[in-house]
């Protein structure tokens, strides 16, 4: 009995045998360029999109673009894709070596030499069309190839350094308003040394009773620095915010009304939750950005103490009510029978009387890789 | 002339004029991560503090047993034990047992099958053989 059922005949098959065109190499069927009918997409913003690129701006900040007559579509689709060549061009000079282009082999069926006679096996025929170990060259995708991020790897969490970063964000995003550089002030920043960070930090910001803040002070200079492309990129290994010892004495002096600053705004929210972003690596999460409404709003969502790791850590550090009653003794390890020893006086004697044995040379308490070494196949 | 025990001037009950609380340690054991330490944990956090304050003169050691069950452990001034496994439960039900534990003498759990139980000496004394004026068979 046929367990499984016949299958119907294959539609190609029959096809097969009168289609007389023999199929085209499979490196001719790879195209350069992208198909006319779809918009051809900026490689450095989808593969390669950091810090160093001009940051695109959300939709809902951007000023709406007027529609594009119907004619001016292929010309428009031609323009991109030459902007598109362009740009995948000089990234490839920045950051990789790109392949060498593929040749197109001419068709079996346009060949004029008459002594051309087309194979009917792959045996004998030369393997061309694939990249092979291309890209597994350091000297095609060197290490400067790497992403940059916006943020930097190590988060800020003190919140004395947090406080300093949004005063920073708030007064520069606010000397950039004053100076009539709103498009500049959703842009990429450039990072600043320690001179002009103090200097930031120094600016006077006033807050009216309605919330809306000023700064008043050499707007100009700290203007022309952020608006200058040509800098560090990368957050990691700069100088972004002073020490926390610096920060303590500068939250001292400085006045505290500034908390208080309206960030109603939608772009000056933005703009001062992306410098902070940039300066701490604090992402504001989307659900929490409609309840910030002021500077010390955003202090609140980002200056959280960071969550415990186990349950032992949690009591140590929040529950100081408990571990700190004199009838209560807590351990955020496990206690041994070691442990119980040394607390009675009684590991010592113990020691003692196994060294004169010459029994013991050395701790009672057996190491914690004791297991892992049996594991592993080791004495 | 028959013999007689020295009298007793009084009876040591524990309670009439003095109370000593019989539980003078209690060792609380829980787990970081496991599911079944969720109410010990829960107990710890919430009841554990107000417990201890209103019981100084038991000793708590609060440590962690990992990958084992919570467990609550008195230990008593005879020198007698009481575990209790507490897996599972829920921090009211902990604060129960952490009150059983309290209560608790340390002694053996014993079966109790006379309906009065009494310290004091029998009126009657104890009969002897060997004692009295005899008796003629």
């Amino acid at each position: 009995m046929r367990r499984i059922s016949r299958l119907s005949k294959p539609s190609g098959a029959r096809l097969a045998s009168t289609t007389a065109r023999p199929l085209a190499p499979l490196c001719v069927q790879r195209t350069a360029r992208p198909s006319p009918s779809t918009p051809a997409v900026q490689i450095n913003t989808l593969r390669f999109y950091s810090s160093r690129q001009p940051d695109p701006l959300p939709g809902s900040l951007s000023s709406g673009k007027p529609e594009v007559p119907e004619h001016n579509v292929v010309e428009d689709v031609l323009v991109e894709e030459r902007v598109a060549v362009e740009s995948y061009d000089q990234l490839s000079q920045r950051v990789f070596v790109p392949p060498p282009r593929p040749s197109v082999a001419e068709r079996a069926d346009e060949i004029t030499d008459t002594l051309y006679t087309p194979a009917t096996t792959a045996e004998g025929l030369e393997s061309i069309g694939r990249l092979g170990s291309w890209w597994d060259d350091p000297e095609h995708w060197p290490e400067t190839s790497d992403f940059v991020g916006f943020t930097p790897k190590q988060k800020v969490q003190e919140p004395v350094l947090l406080e300093a970063a949004v005063r920073r964000a708030l007064t520069e995003t606010l000397a950039m308003k004053q100076l009539g550089r709103e498009e500049q002030m959703l842009g990429h920043w450039g990072l600043q040394d320690k001179a002009q960070c103090d200097a930031v930090l120094a600016l006077d910001v006033r807050v009216d009773s309605e919330g809306n803040a000023t700064v008043t002070g050499d707007l100009h200079s700290v203007g022309d620095v952020l608006s200058v492309e040509d800098g560090p990129t990368s957050v990691d290994g700069t100088y972004t915010l002073p020490s926390a010892a610096e920060a303590l004495a500068w939250k001292q002096q400085a006045d505290q009304s500034w908390k208080g600053a309206s960030l109603q705004d939608a772009r000056l929210k933005f703009a001062v939750i992306k410098r902070v972003m940039q300066l701490t690596g604090q992402v504001v999460p989307d659900q929490k950005l409609a309840d910030i409404a002021t500077a010390r709003g955003l202090l609140a969502t980002i200056a959280k103490p960071p969550k415990a790791k186990t349950f032992s850590q949690e009591i140590e550090t929040k529950k100081q009510d408990l571990v700190g009653l004199p009838n209560v003794a807590f351990s955020p390890k496990r206690v041994t029978k070691g442990h119980k020893d040394q607390a009675l006086g009684r590991f010592k004697l113990i020691e003692a009387e196994f060294r004169k044995r010459d029994l013991q040379d050395g701790p009672l308490s057996v190491p914690k890789s004791r297991e892992q070494k049996h594991w592993k196949g080791e004495a | 002339m028959t013999i007689r025990a020295l009298e007793k001037v009084s009876v040591g009950q524990n309670g009439i004029g003095a109370f000593i609380l019989q539980c003078k340690r209690l060792d609380i054991h829980y787990c970081d991560h496991s599911g079944s330490s969720r109410g010990m944990n829960a107990f710890i956090k919430t009841h554990l503090s107000k417990f201890a304050q209103t019981h100084p003169a038991i000793e708590f050691a609060v440590s962690p047993r990992p990958r084992k069950h919570p467990v609550m452990i008195g230990h008593y001034i005879n020198g007698r034990q009481k575990a209790i496994c507490v897996a599972n439960m829920e921090p009211s039900q902990i604060l129960k047992k952490a009150e059983l534990l309290r209560d608790a003498s340390g002694d053996k759990v014993k079966r109790v099958n006379k309906p009065v139980t009494s310290i004091n000496e029998s009126v009657r004394g104890v009969w002897s053989p060997y004692h009295g004026n005899g008796m003629a068979v």
